[in-house]
């Protein structure tokens, strides 16, 4: 298993390096017609990079891109091509307008907001108390709002004070949230050395993604921070940080990844909302929408699995749906994911209930000969598959809205 | 050594669900693969939703099937997963003794959650201290932890999934309880009528679990 990732890992590099090369020394064809075709011609495996790359900068080239062209390309895989993934994801979570004119005053609109959120929200009394005493007027901008409140009543608050108005009480509710988003940032991809390890790189990787997920809680008084969210925002940091052919992305990274995390998140926010859990909108209806596409798809599978075996779909579905299928699979086939979920005319819940049913017919031999203990440890540890199969039989599927005749 | 790992035999004699409970980071998935494949990785990934192993002991001349269940520690997902609690046999509570609040919780908030969605009322629990490899990192001791699972009936074991201690003790001992307790064995696949009477007592830091 270890070896298989490798070897793909070490495929990806090369893809990737060729890519670069091309991108070096070819000049994309301008002339070359907007693709038309059909989703089978359009499979990564028979074209090759060089031409997949042409037709994303094509599409890209104009002064207004075409969303509807440009998700016609991702659903089927964005070439590991310099940042051409970091640049169409952007796009396609709606980061980046569709007026490339616009993309420098809009980007440094949106990182200055964030900057400002980062000096606002995170309170430190007692720099504050220092401030204010010694460094009044003085000191980083953004604080001022905060200065002048614990100037105004500088005996009220103290490190036991319980007032909601607080600081103190804040700092303390602030640091419960903080030490929940460091554990589990320590723990974002254990295997890769860009997540994990005392290296600067690595720390400093962690110290941005604990503070856009610290942020995200912030703004979120309702949803906070919940476990797996660390899942989510992983993939969108490593794309836009390791853009080597933006410097300047790269090093707003964390705020890219804030804002595009909020993007990605608001579709399936209710997953992770505890409230909601028996809601319509929340993760038990959903895992009952995916077992009713399973039904439609293959009902005997089904009946096997839940009925006869009685394998509660929430053991493995539970995971896959709430982390959008990130812990499932080595990290680039989780990126591979991620461009069809962001792309699918459909909606990206429709497209990810049609990817977990692909998963669960991939293995159907297995599941149908297996009992309760055989069924759960393959869903658990989904074996090795080459993704684009996967994906090839999800777009191939009916959308889930249709199946179930509602939206889903 | 009256417990064996790994029974070579496959027909078992009895399946027995053990879960795994305790807050986010006391290290319950850590311990779940200690004891299912004796390896420790330094970071794993947070348990999302429920993770399961499945282990084949002997005990005596009986061939037991564990499946083990690791659960998300964090509040959000507790009462999600109330089917995991079904059934189960054994209960192992997980605290890290570099963390008192997580002994705290256990009382707080997981022994309520078994009271409201656990079935067998007779089933073995069991208090785990984690994580004794830390040193002076230490907040609680083993005084401290043994006269709280005193205080709730449970079994007590002072662990490191790291560094390996007593781990395979800890299931071992809670197996045995299961094995003592008839009414545990009903459905469990069991002969009728067969309990062991002569199981050794353990001088770990186990208590006598009542369950008259």
């Amino acid at each position: 298993m270890e070896q298989f990732k490798g070897l793909l890992n070490r495929a990806k590099e090369l893809a990737v390096q060729t890519a670069q090369e091309i991108g070096r020394s070819g000049t994309p064809d301008r002339e070359s017609p907007s693709t038309g075709l059909s989703p089978a011609a359009s499979l990564s495996s028979v074209q090759s990079i060089e031409a997949r790359v042409g037709r994303f900068k094509t599409e890209l080239r104009g002064s207004h891109i075409n969303l509807h062209n440009l998700k016609r390309l991702a659903f089927h895989g964005i070439p590991d091509c310099g940042n051409l993934r970091a640049i169409v994801w952007k796009l396609l979570l709606g980061y980046l307008p569709l007026t490339p004119d616009d993309w420098a005053t809009e980007l440094a609109k949106k990182r200055t907001t964030y900057h400002v959120f980062c000096q606002e929200l995170i309170v430190d009394p007692k720099r504050q108390e220092q401030d204010g005493e010694g460094l009044a007027g003085g000191g980083a901008p953004g604080n001022g709002a905060e200065r002048r409140a614990v100037e105004s009543e500088p005996v009220e608050d103290h490190p036991l004070c319980l007032s909601q108005t607080s600081k103190w009480n804040t700092y303390f509710k602030d640091s419960e949230i903080m030490v929940q988003v460091e554990r589990d940032v320590l723990r974002t991809h254990p295997d890769m050395h860009f997540f994990t390890g005392d290296t600067t790189e690595a720390e400093a990787h962690r110290e941005d993604m604990k503070r856009a997920l610290f942020m995200y809680a912030k703004l979120n008084p309702g949803l906070r921070y919940i476990q797996g969210m660390n899942e989510l925002i992983a993939p969108l940091y490593y794309l836009f940080k390791t853009d080597a052919q933006d410097p300047h992305a790269a090093q707003y990274a964390e705020a890219d990844a804030f804002w595009c995390f909020m993007e990605l998140i608001s579709d399936f926010r209710d997953h992770f909302c505890q409230q909601l859990d028996n809601a319509q909108t929340g993760i038990r209806a959903t895992i009952r929408r995916l077992m009713h596409v399973l039904q439609y798809h293959d009902r005997e599978l089904w009946h096997h699995m839940e009925v006869v075996h009685k394998v509660d779909p929430q053991f493995y579905a539970f995971r896959w749906l709430t982390l959008l299928l990130s812990q499932e699979f080595a990290f680039p086939d989780t990126l591979r994911i991620w461009d069809t979920i962001l792309s699918d005319p459909h909606g990206r819940m429709d497209c990810l209930l049609r990817i977990c049913v692909a998963m669960i017919l991939n293995v159907g031999p297995i599941l149908r000969q297996g009992d309760f203990t055989v069924i759960l440890k393959t869903l658990q540890r989904y074996p090795p598959v080459d993704v684009n199969v996967l994906l090839q039989r999800a777009a191939e599927m009916p959308p889930c809205s249709v199946v179930l005749g509602a939206r889903v | 050594m009256a417990v064996e790992l790994q029974p070579t035999e496959s027909a078992i004699d009895f399946t027995l669900k053990i879960l795994l409970l305790g807050d986010s980071g006391v290290g319950k998935t850590s311990l779940l693969t200690r004891f299912a494949h004796d390896n420790f990785d330094e970071q794993v990934a947070s348990t999302i939703g429920v993770d399961f192993a499945v282990k084949k002991l002997s005990v005596y001349d009986k061939r037991v099937k564990l499946t083990v269940w690791d659960t998300a520690g964090q509040e959000k997902f507790r009462t999600l997963t109330t089917t995991f609690y079904r059934g189960a046999k054994g209960i192992i509570m997980v605290y890290d003794v570099s963390r008192p609040d997580t002994l705290l919780h256990l009382e707080e908030q997981w022994m309520r959650e078994l009271e409201l969605h656990g079935t067998e009322a007779d089933a073995v629990r069991m208090v785990v201290a984690n994580k004794v490899d830390v040193g002076d990192a230490r907040r609680v001791s083993w005084h401290e932890g043994s006269d709280f699972a005193r205080r709730h009936g449970c079994l007590f074991a002072e662990t490191s999934a790291k560094t390996n201690i007593a781990v395979a003790n800890a299931f071992e001992e809670l197996v045995l309880k299961i094995l003592e307790t008839p009414s545990l064995l009903e459905d469990a696949g069991l002969r009728s009528g067969t309990v062991l009477l002569d199981s050794p007592q353990s001088g770990y830091g186990v208590y006598d679990y009542c369950y008259c």
